[in-house]
């Protein structure tokens, strides 16, 4: 994540390219992050859905009875259930973000200077989410 | 358990997005084909069927 932020911020400050090239990479550059960040995203929340689903059968085949069975399943996926939780949060903040990049693709093609504040804020908030989401299933065990 | 399943992931994929940034920083880019990409978080309805799953193959086992 400390990568991803150096080279935000070499996306911010480092360039000394024309205003209209620099702001055009920049929009290049948050729209790249916010792409990886959406692939690291999808990568673990398929790991957490198949970690989950591998408990839930472990839980299953290893249960002493049916009701006691049920009671761990029941516990295991409500500890889940906040994780994935997150995951929807983290969704709503990445919608916003990536609205906020097409308008800010757009005002590049238009010629015009885009609008990066709420984009560096909403990555900002995304990285956020995406921290709380790693911290809860760092705390699963 | 996670943390191992994780953190092969977070350590590639970091490198490669601050690659890729750097890439597109650079104007290397091939700005057509730039397309932005949005995450789609698992729906409660997605994950009911492996619960449901799970709650088959205890009642399975226990089966009279």
């Amino acid at each position: 994540m400390l990568q991803i932020r150096i080279a935000l911020a070499v996306v911010v400050c480092g360039c000394n390219a024309s205003y209209g090239t620099v702001a055009s990479h920049a929009v290049d550059s948050a729209i790249v992050a916010n792409n990886g960040t959406v692939d690291m995203l999808r990568s673990i929340q398929e790991k957490a859905v198949e970690h989950r689903k591998a408990l839930l059968l472990r839980i299953a085949r290893t249960a002493e009875s049916k009701t006691s069975g049920e009671r761990k399943i029941g516990s295991a996926s409500a500890r889940y259930a906040a994780v994935f939780d997150a995951f929807r949060s983290a969704e709503a903040v990445q919608n916003a973000l990536a609205d906020s990049l097409v308008v800010a693709q757009a005002s590049i093609e238009a010629g015009k200077a885009p609008s990066m504040g709420r984009v560096f804020s909403l990555y900002s908030q995304l990285q956020k989410a995406y921290g709380s989401i790693m911290t809860m299933m760092m705390d699963i065990k | 358990m996670i943390e191992g399943l994780i953190a092969p992931i977070l350590s590639a994929a970091s490198r490669a997005i601050a690659s890729a940034v750097k890439h597109a920083n650079d104007g290397n880019i091939d700005r057509a084909n730039l397309v932005v990409k949005k995450f789609v978080a698992a729906t409660a309805a997605d994950l009911e069927k492996d619960e449901q799953d799970a709650l088959n193959a205890l009642g399975d086992r226990f089966v009279r």
